[in-house]
């Protein structure tokens, strides 16, 4: 048994977006936040429908539909989401990925999840390119992962027990401790 | 050390009980016993009075000398109005699309005073839909005129309008047992504290929530949606479309209307003045082609939005 926290994967190309025959929902051109307009939605619960990952919910008092922001507020800011910095065991990493075809090595987040994928995106064959990735738990068979996160799994976790051999990591993900990855200070 | 924290977490929960144990009833039980008073059957039972309806090979709105009605499908004037059955269609056009009909046709009757209009559907509905919930839908009826000429029945089109009159069972049943809140639709909810609403469990929607703060979690109500009204005081909404997707609530509505259930069947009774000063209305002529259009949900069917039962245009004539 293991604990898999999700929250909305704010997708390149979210079907709560394409479902909605109103266009209530759009996604940012300036993070790639992906948001339920309020004032638009009349509560049809397409998105509701077609998320694959249901992380769209219908608010039965105010009879529309809504989902996670992203901490869009707090991320105009400089911040990460508040479920990231809430996290106790300090295990979640928010940032941006410099683009999704051309990653830099002196970015940490493209470094982790495009160079070296030591994090994988959840249910990726849904095909909507979903932008929360994860490090798969080391304790958890690989046969049941990769139905969740592909055939990527026994490499990502041979590169995470071997962090601390790693000097590449090191370098470039400057908060890198030898038990695992740590976020940065704010 | 773990020890000496969890004992410490044991007795704090202890000492909460306790203080939580004498005083006023409260909890679940006491918002059963308050509820029980208040009849919250659904559809209301009553007899209604049987209707000798005749039917017509056409569509005329028919002009009466008395006052018309704006909340009452079985009154009696509805027997001097000839009705019309108009076959309704699954959407398919546009997605998303409706598999399968449910409904076969809706009766089309109409009066007018000479100030008003009232129109009148009524269709077969095995059972009445007004609880909207994930993947529960409500029923609904609409009429549809053109704005603009030449505008095409399904939602108008880009440089055509048209106007939509609405309704919903779901704000129906607002109206009829009260504002249907979550505890409504699920008897063992409940919830603690909602931060500056007054008073305790069930916080009654809108009188616990006059502080404007206690509202700041009722995004789409702060945002202005019309769907997140609290105190609706109509069951029909005024809407105006030029194409798919761009269906637009008007925040003047001089609509009026009231469904009612009964025996498998809805009538809905929807009003409005011949003619208003609102451009984005449509307005009635005595003397011009007049075309009409509906559109049926059936909520048990998940029909909601463009998942639809629809009909071309009707031509009508209004009597002068």
């Amino acid at each position: 048994m293991f604990y898999l926290a999700r929250i909305c994967n704010h997708c390149d190309n979210p079907a709560c977006l394409a479902a909605c025959p109103r266009k209530a929902i759009y996604k940012r051109d300036e993070d790639g936040i992906v948001l339920v307009d309020e004032s638009r939605c009349r509560g049809y619960q397409e998105c509701v429908r077609a998320c694959p990952y249901k992380k769209v919910f219908y608010n039965v008092i105010n009879r529309a539909s809504q989902k996670c922001i992203g901490c869009y507020p707090r991320v105009e800011e400089g911040k990460v989401a508040l479920c990231v910095e809430s996290c106790i065991g300090k295990i979640r990493l928010h940032g941006f990925l410099t683009t999704q075809d051309e990653p830099r090595e002196d970015n940490p987040f493209d470094y982790i999840v495009k160079i070296r994928k030591a994090a994988l995106p959840l249910y990726p064959q849904y095909g909507t390119g979903p932008n929360v990735y994860y490090i798969p738990p080391l304790h958890v068979p690989d046969g049941f992962l990769e139905q969740m996160f592909g055939p990527g799994v026994e490499q990502a976790k041979e590169t995470y027990r071997n962090l601390k051999n790693d000097k590449k990591i090191a370098r470039r993900v400057p908060a890198v401790r030898l038990d695992g990855i740590h976020h940065r200070p704010l | 050390m773990r020890f000496a924290y969890q004992g410490l977490a044991i007795l704090f929960i202890g000492a909460l009980l306790l203080a939580s144990g004498c005083g006023a009833k409260s909890g679940p039980s006491a918002a059963m016993d308050d509820a029980a008073a208040v009849d919250k059957t659904w559809p209301p039972k009553g007899q209604v009075p049987e209707l000798a309806l005749t039917p017509a090979d056409k569509l005329v709105v028919v002009r009466t000398a008395e006052k018309l009605a704006t909340d009452n499908p079985y009154a009696k004037f509805w027997q001097d109005a000839p009705y019309l059955d108009v076959p309704v269609l699954k959407q398919n056009v546009a997605s998303p699309q409706l598999a399968e009909a449910s409904v076969a046709s809706v009766r089309v009757q109409a009066v007018t005073d000479g100030d008003n209009v009232a129109w009148r559907l009524s269709w077969d509905d095995p059972t009445p839909d007004g609880v909207v919930d994930s993947g529960q839908f409500s029923d609904g009826v609409a009429i549809e005129f053109p704005i603009d000429l030449g505008a095409i029945p399904m939602m108008g089109h880009r440089g055509a309008k048209v106007q939509i009159l609405y309704w919903k069972a779901q704000w129906q049943k607002d109206l009829d047992v009260g504002f249907q809140d979550v505890q409504d639709l699920h008897p063992n909810y409940w919830a603690d504290l909602y931060w500056f609403a007054e008073g305790e469990f069930p916080y009654p929607i809108p009188q616990a929530f006059e502080d404007p703060r206690s509202l700041q979690w009722f995004i789409a109500h702060e945002a202005g949606n019309p769907m997140a009204v609290f105190s609706r005081t109509q069951p029909v909404e005024e809407l105006v479309a030029e194409g798919f997707g761009t269906l637009t609530h008007q925040p003047e509505s001089a609509s009026r209307g009231k469904g009612v259930w009964t025996d498998g069947r809805w009538a809905v009774v929807i009003t409005r003045p011949l003619k208003t000063s609102d451009p984005l209305d449509h307005q009635f002529a005595a003397d011009g082609p007049e075309q009409v259009a509906f559109a049926v949900w059936q909520g048990s069917d998940e029909n909601v939005g463009g998942r639809k039962h629809w009909t071309n245009w009707i031509p009508f004539t209004v009597q002068p």
